[in-house]
C-alpha cells in the first residue's frame, strides 16, 4: 500500500470548515423554522382575539339594544300608565271633599310625580337621548353639569375636539360615553375626590381623552379585578382605543384614552 | 506570518473582554444562566493570561489545557444543568466528577505534561455538543412567545455549538501540531482562534439581549 502524502493539517482546516457550514446551515435553518411557527402561532392568535373581539362587540351591541328598549318601554308605557294615573285621580271626586281627601290628593300627586321623574331619569340614563341627538359633547356637558350641581365633586370639562366629536359614529360615541360614565361613577363613588378634570383634544384625527380625579387612587394591582374598570377595558378594546391607567394608593386616578379608530363623515 | 501572529496573541485576548464588560455592564439584570457563563468567561480570561505569561517566558504550559478542560466541562454543564429538568439533569453532576477523574488519570498516566489532552477534550466537544442539541430540542417543544434572536439563550447555545463542533477536529489532532512547521502551526491556531472570537462575539450578543426584555404590551 503506498504511502499517503496527503498533509493532515490542510485536513484538518477543511473538515473544520465543513463542520462550521453544517452547524451554520443548520442553525440558519432552525432560526428560520422558529420564526416561522411563532408567526403562525401569532396569525393564529390574532385570530382567536379578533373573535373574541367580534363576541365582545356583539355583546355590547345587544346590551346597547336591550338598553334603549328598556329605556323607550319605561318612558312610553310606564310614564304614560303613570301619566294617566295622575290624571284618574285628579278627575276622581268624592261625594265630601274634606281635608283628608285634600291631603291624600295631594301626597298622592307628589308621589306620582316623583315616579315619573325617577322613571324619566332611569330612561334617561339607560338611553341619553342627548348622546343620540346632540353627540358626545353636549352628553358628557350635561352628565357633567349633574354631577356639579349635586356639589358632591366639581368637575371641570375642556372639550378642544368639539368637530371631532360630531364625526364619531354613535357605536364610538356611546362606548366612550359609557366608558366615561363609569369613570365619573367610580370618582363619586369610591375615590373621595373633591376634583376632577375631564379634557378632550384633538390631533388631527386622533381623539385624545383625558381623564384625573384627586381621589384616593387605587393599587394598580386590583384593576383588573373591579367590573366597572373591566368594562371600561371591554368597551376601549372593541374599539380599539388604547389607554394607559395611572394611579397608586393616595395619588389620584389618571386614565389617557386614545381613539384613532374610523371617524364616520 | 507577521499579522497571524499580531492576531493570535492580541486580538483573541482582547476578544474575550468585550462579553465580559457588556456582562458586567447588565449584571443586574442577568438570570443564573447568564451568570454561569460570565463566571466561566473570567475564568478562561485568567487562564488565558496565566497561559500567555508561561508562554511568553518559555515555561511549558500544556498542563494549564489538561487544568482547563475539567472546569470548561464544569462551568458548560452547570449552564446546561439549569436548562434540563429530570433525568438529563440528575446525570449531569455524576458526568462533571467522571469527567473530571477521567482528566486525573489523562494527565498522570495517558496523555502526560508535554502532550494536549486529546481524548478528554474530544469527548467533553461530544458531550457537549450533546446538551446543545438537546437544548434546540427542549427550545422546539417550547411554544415561545418571542422571536429565535430576542432570547440570550439562544445565542449562548449557538456559540457553545459554534465552538465545539467546529474545533472537534483541531482538538483530535492538536498533538500532531507539536511537531509541525511554525507556519502550519500559526495557520491552525489562527483557525481555532478565529472559532473562539466567533464566539465571543455570540457571547456578547446574549448578554447585550438580556438589556432589551421583550415587552408585552397591555391593549
Amino acid at each position: 500500500m503506498p504511502e499517503t502524502t496527503d498533509n493532515i493539517f490542510v485536513l484538518v482546516i477543511i473538515a473544520t470548515a465543513a463542520i462550521f457550514l453544517m452547524v451554520a446551515s443548520f442553525i440558519l435553518i432552525y432560526i428560520r423554522n422558529q420564526n416561522k411557527l411563532l408567526q403562525q402561532r401569532q396569525q393564529l392568535q390574532q385570530a382567536a382575539l379578533a373573535h373574541q373581539k367580534e363576541l365582545l362587540q356583539v355583546i355590547i351591541e345587544s346590551q346597547e339594544d336591550e338598553r334603549v328598549r328598556i329605556g323607550r318601554d319605561l318612558h312610553d308605557d310606564v310614564g304614560a300608565a303613570i301619566s294617566s294615573l295622575r290624571l284618574i285621580i285628579e278627575m276622581f271626586k268624592p261625594a265630601v271633599a274634606d281635608n283628608n281627601y285634600q291631603a291624600f290628593l295631594k301626597s298622592s300627586k307628589n308621589i306620582i310625580d316623583k315616579m315619573m321623574t325617577d322613571v324619566r331619569h332611569i330612561s334617561h340614563n339607560l338611553s341619553p337621548t342627548t348622546l343620540t341627538y346632540y353627540g358626545l359633547g353636549f352628553a358628557i356637558e350635561e352628565q357633567c353639569a349633574i354631577i356639579n350641581q349635586s356639589g358632591k365633586v366639581k368637575i371641570a370639562f375642556n372639550n378642544e375636539a368639539a368637530e371631532l366629536l360630531e364625526k364619531l359614529s354613535l357605536p364610538v360615541s356611546t362606548a366612550l360615553y359609557r366608558v366615561l360614565e363609569e369613570l365619573l361613577n367610580n370618582t363619586i363613588k369610591h375615590a373621595r375626590a373633591y376634583n376632577a378634570i375631564l379634557n378632550f383634544t384633538a390631533d388631527k384625527n386622533v381623539l385624545i381623552i383625558e381623564y384625573q380625579d384627586d381621589g384616593v387612587g387605587m393599587d394598580t394591582r386590583l384593576i383588573n379585578k373591579g367590573i366597572g374598570l373591566h368594562n371600561i377595558e371591554s368597551r376601549l378594546t372593541v374599539i380599539n382605543a388604547p389607554h394607559e391607567i395611572t394611579t397608586s394608593p393616595g395619588n389620584g386616578f389618571f386614565i389617557n384614552i386614545i381613539y384613532t379608530g374610523p371617524i364616520a363623515i | 506570518m507577521h499579522f497571524l501572529h499580531f492576531y493570535e496573541r492580541y486580538f483573541l485576548s482582547g476578544s474575550i473582554l468585550i462579553p465580559i464588560i457588556i456582562a458586567l455592564f447588565n449584571y443586574k439584570l442577568l438570570g443564573m444562566p447568564l451568570k454561569v457563563i460570565l463566571y466561566f468567561l473570567v475564568f478562561s480570561a485568567v487562564l488565558q493570561t496565566v497561559n500567555m505569561i508561561l508562554s511568553s517566558q518559555y515555561i511549558p504550559n500544556l498542563f494549564v489545557f489538561h487544568f482547563y478542560a475539567i472546569f470548561e466541562f464544569a462551568f458548560v454543564s452547570w449552564f446546561y444543568s439549569l436548562q434540563f429538568k429530570g433525568l438529563i439533569n440528575k446525570l449531569i453532576p455524576p458526568m462533571v466528577l467522571t469527567f473530571a477523574v477521567l482528566c486525573v488519570i489523562n494527565f498522570f498516566y495517558i496523555q502526560k505534561k508535554l502532550e494536549f489532552n486529546t481524548y478528554t477534550r474530544s469527548l467533553e466537544a461530544v458531550i457537549i455538543i450533546g446538551y446543545c442539541v438537546m437544548f434546540f430540542n427542549k427550545q422546539m417543544q417550547t411554544n415561545s412567545k418571542y422571536k429565535w434572536g430576542s432570547l440570550s439563550l439562544n445565542w449562548i447555545n449557538t456559540g457553545l455549538l459554534i465552538f465545539y463542533s467546529c474545533s472537534f477536529f483541531i482538538f483530535m489532532f492538536s498533538n500532531y501540531l507539536l511537531n509541525a512547521n511554525k507556519h502550519i502551526i500559526t495557520v491552525v491556531w489562527s483557525t481555532y482562534d478565529t472559532i473562539i472570537i466567533l464566539e465571543n462575539i455570540l457571547f456578547a450578543i446574549a448578554f447585550y439581549k438580556c438589556r432589551k426584555q421583550p415587552i408585552i404590551s397591555l391593549y
